[in-house]
């Protein structure tokens, strides 16, 4: 595979790629402090990113002298080049017996002090690959601190949360996304009892009649919904706004939050998407706040 | 075409190189009838007789000589799909750009639903020779 101008962006946790549009994330982490994003093609996997916090900078041919050294450990006969020059990572690369090469690279980025790892694969069919390594470990940017991540672009849902606000979890399922947000408020910020939830339902072809006020109904049966039209960048929506579902005590002590839900199709897309937000009675916040935007496709 | 068949019958096959599922071909069992059931099918697949199916005890009771599966219009499009000749791989590719979901997305579906046919004995996934073998030498 060689690198087009087709490439996918993927922007998780302040960090900023883009890769050969078959490529697919099968792992993803949420922590600030740790994670990675695993991403395979449609046979094997490609490339591990792996970010940790680390407040000063670590002594990276030393990780990966020590890295070369446990290679050889478990075989003696791995033979180790330098990685194609890509500018800012420093790293191996080791030819493979099946064909192709793995390229063991890392970075340490000051500005968010993060040290980023990347193990990429090149395929047997890569017909350039030191191309392909300058492509996509070039092309990785650490925008901003994982903390302060707004923008969340992945699995075909493409959002940016408004200030203070923060990743707390994901589901992920074939044809069905949904990325919750907290909002956090204070020094040091904690979470407040604000919620958000965006979710992209894909195959709409084969569930959705196009009534969303039914298909609130359905998902929230206890929910007593008032209904609204409503728009979405141009697209006609539905509104639904109603009390999160509870014990009646605590409605009574109007402990339960304002639920405000937007829905809209994307024909174009053939998915649903959704935004729903959990707020403190008499301040809600809008769904609108949430800028979603549809990814361009890319199998 | 030498091929080997995943099917739950007999022993049970060594696990396959997840590199070259894609190559595989599934195929029906052939002595499986479908019929139309809504907006899907009806696949009903023969029972094999037992002794004590026969006479004199099916006089008194009446023993079924099929058992049903019942596809809904996703499952209908992928049993279509499955013509004998077409790979797993196309088969999904189709079911992705149909239905405008990402590859990855349409195999999760498509594996999973195709490995509840093969666990009803009514589809079998044959791998080709070549990645057989591919499969043996990577051990």
């Amino acid at each position: 595979m060689t690198l087009t101008t087709d490439r996918q962006r993927i922007e998780w946790m302040g960090l900023r790629l883009s890769v050969p549009p078959d490529w697919q994330v099968v792992r993803h982490g949420i922590d600030p402090e740790k994670g990675r994003l695993v991403l395979v093609d449609r046979r094997r996997q490609r490339l591990q990113l792996v970010w940790t916090r680390l407040d000063a900078a670590p002594d990276l041919e030393h990780m990966l002298d020590d890295h070369r050294a446990r290679e050889l450990e478990h075989d003696a006969s791995a033979e180790f080049s330098p990685m194609p020059d890509t500018p800012g990572w420093v790293g191996l690369r080791r030819e493979l017996d099946a064909g192709g090469a793995m390229v063991r690279a890392a970075r340490y980025d000051a500005p968010t002090r993060r040290l980023l790892e990347a193990v990429l694969t090149c395929d047997v069919n890569d017909t350039d690959d030191a191309a392909l390594t300058r492509g996509v470990l070039g092309d990785i940017k650490a925008v901003c601190d994982p903390a302060d991540a707004r923008r969340f672009c992945l699995f075909d849902l493409d959002v940016a949360a408004p200030p203070h606000w923060r990743l707390s979890k994901t589901q992920v399922q074939p044809a069905d996304v949904t990325f919750r947000f907290t909002e956090h408020d204070g020094d040091p910020p904690r979470p407040t009892r604000n919620e958000a939830a965006i979710r992209r339902r894909g195959m709409a072809d084969v569930w959705d009649a196009g009534d969303h006020e039914k298909l609130l109904r359905r998902q929230e049966p206890d929910a007593a919904f008032e209904f609204g039209p409503a728009q979405y960048h141009g697209a006609p929506a539905t509104m639904g706004l109603s009390l999160e579902p509870g014990k009646r005590y605590a409605r009574l002590m109007g402990k339960l939050r304002d639920r405000r839900d937007l829905v809209w199709s994307s024909p174009a897309e053939n998915a649903v998407y959704q935004i729903t937000t959990l707020s403190k009675s008499g301040r809600p916040v809008e769904p609108t706040a949430f800028e979603v935007s549809f990814i361009r496709r890319s199998r | 075409m030498k091929t080997r068949t995943l099917s739950t019958a007999g022993r049970a096959p060594g696990p396959i190189d997840p590199e070259l599922i894609l190559d595989a071909v599934p195929v029906r069992n052939q002595a499986v009838r479908s019929e139309k059931y809504g907006e899907g099918l009806l696949l009903k697949t023969p029972i094999a007789p037992r002794w004590w199916m026969g006479p004199p005890f099916s006089w008194l009771m009446a023993y079924r000589k099929e058992r049903g599966v019942a596809l809904d219009k996703l499952g209908a499009e992928v049993w279509e799909a499955c013509d004998g000749d077409t790979t797993l791989e196309t088969i999904i590719e189709r079911f992705a750009d149909r239905h405008r979901i990402r590859f990855h997305e349409a195999r999760i579906s498509v594996m999973q639903f195709l490995k509840m046919l093969v666990q009803r004995k009514v589809m079998a996934v044959v791998v080709p020779r070549a990645a057989e073998r591919a499969t043996e030498a990577g051990g």
